[in-house]
């Protein structure tokens, strides 16, 4: 992981992260321009100099070098080739490591055009957390029936980690699944092949728009279940009550709370046909941790 | 009899060293022509494939010819090293190569401008800026055109002229 990360930064922060030891408990690092180095570890920020881990305020500072060195590298010298992910504000990386952006915006026609005078970078860390799913299975998978679920949680709970160790469980039980990796967050697919363990019988269709990817999905790849990431526009819900018509089950998630506050949201009007329950997550033992699996009638 | 066998020495020596002046001459327009064509091929990855530049630079290498197959495949290696060299630096030490083909102080600086901008913008920016330097190389080009008209007789005569000038110098 150490490497696969490292060789997408700038020479300059490589030498300050080598060092590191605790690299298996680094979540993110955040790169923001003239401000500390930060890395993230069980939910709080470190700063890193010379001699390694310590206070924000003794951090090293981030230059404006360090930064346009790092992106350029990320972007393998070819800003042209990943312009689309750009526009959206992330990248993702070999290793599946994914990259936030921050800089300023240009617009073209009240839409984003592209991002220029970048001056930051959130890197979250990619990793497969094989087990993470052991705690939903049984209600997930009963007998042979996969039962159409919700995972819902507050960001940073660990739900995209459940979803993929769901997908990998399902896949290797024989189960034709379709990922629609949205924000090729599940799979972490780095010029289309999947860096994350996520089965062996899983169709990935990366970057694609939710509900399009659905219809596609059902038109083509005959799957027994759509895994699909954060819904949020009424189009997704649509689409996941389609999967649903068709006979297909759905696995998803979304930010909330709790279910109130998930009832509210424009989606479910549209798309609460879709599922049978609702698993709620939390950080109180640590990220995934399963707070209650409500049935939803 | 030796002297006559310097004098033929000095002439022909003199003879040929026009002849390879004359032979750079003949040859700008041609490596200008094959790099204008590269950079055109580098447009069309970038255009229709979105290709990644060390990837689309690799490709455009094999298919090219003289000097800009060699300036190519140097600036692909550099990029797929992994050192952290920046596409910029990359570009502006793969310069050598042209330098060394005899490209000019002017066609150097021009080339090298191009990669402070390479890769660091979305296709629309880039194929702009990839069609200003071919327009710029076809100016070129025709200078060199103009140039070689006039430079190849000049110096394939030259040569034999100094020669035997210096011949009749030293007798």
């Amino acid at each position: 992981m150490r490497s696969t990360l490292l060789q997408h930064l700038a020479p300059n922060l490589r030498t300050l992260l080598e060092p590191i030891r605790t690299w298996e408990l680094i979540e993110e690092i955040r790169l923001r321009i003239n401000q500390p180095l930060l890395i993230k570890e069980r939910g709080l920020e470190y700063g890193v100099n010379r001699m390694g881990i310590c206070r924000v305020h003794e951090s090293y500072c981030v230059t404006m070098e360090d930064l346009t060195r790092s992106f350029e590298i990320m972007t393998d010298n070819s800003w042209y080739a990943l312009e689309d992910e750009i526009r959206s504000g992330y990248l993702t990386l070999s290793g599946g490591h994914r990259v936030g952006i921050s800089g300023k915006v240009v617009l073209e026609r009240g839409y984003i055009k592209t991002l220029k005078y970048i001056n930051g970078l959130n890197i979250r860390l990619a990793r497969a957390v094989p087990g993470a799913a052991d705690p939903v299975m049984r209600q997930i998978l009963r007998g042979d029936r996969i039962v159409s679920t919700l995972i819902i949680s507050p960001p940073g709970c660990g739900k995209t980690t459940l979803l993929r160790d769901i997908c990998r469980q399902l896949s290797n039980r024989g189960f034709n699944v379709v990922v629609i990796d949205e924000r090729s967050e599940i799979a972490a697919c780095h010029r289309g092949i999947p860096q994350l363990d996520i089965g062996e019988s899983t169709y990935v269709i990366d970057s694609c728009p939710k509900a399009q990817g659905i219809s596609m999905a059902l038109r083509g790849l005959a799957p027994d279940v759509i895994i699909t990431d954060e819904i949020g526009h009424p189009d997704d819900g649509t689409a996941l009550a389609d999967a649903i018509r068709a006979g297909v089950e759905v696995i998803s998630s979304c930010h909330g709370a709790d279910w109130d506050s998930v009832q509210q949201r424009t989606w479910m009007q549209y798309g609460r046909a879709a599922f049978a329950q609702a698993v709620f997550l939390s950080r109180r033992c640590g990220p995934g941790t399963v707070e209650q699996v409500l049935k939803l009638d | 009899m030796l002297r006559l066998f310097g004098a033929l020495i000095v002439i022909i020596g003199c003879g040929l060293g026009g002849m390879v002046v004359a032979k750079s001459y003949a040859l700008r327009p041609q490596h200008l022509r094959e790099l204008s064509n590269a950079l055109q091929l580098l447009a069309t990855e970038i255009d229709y494939a979105r290709t990644s530049l060390s990837e689309a630079c690799s490709k455009i290498a094999g298919q090219t010819k003289g000097p800009a197959a060699q300036f190519f495949a140097q600036f692909a290696a550099y990029l797929e090293g992994r050192s952290g060299m920046s596409a910029n630096e990359a570009w502006s030490k793969s310069l050598q190569v042209l330098a060394d083909a005899g490209f000019v102080k002017q066609e150097l600086e021009t080339i090298g401008h191009f990669g402070s901008v390479l890769g660091r913008s979305d296709a629309e920016d880039q194929l702009k800026h990839l069609a200003l330097l071919q327009t710029r190389l076809e100016q070129f080009g025709d200078q060199a055109e103009q140039e070689r008209e006039k430079m190849v007789r000049l110096w394939n005569y030259l040569g034999f002229c100094i020669g035997a000038l210096a011949v009749l110098m030293l007798i």
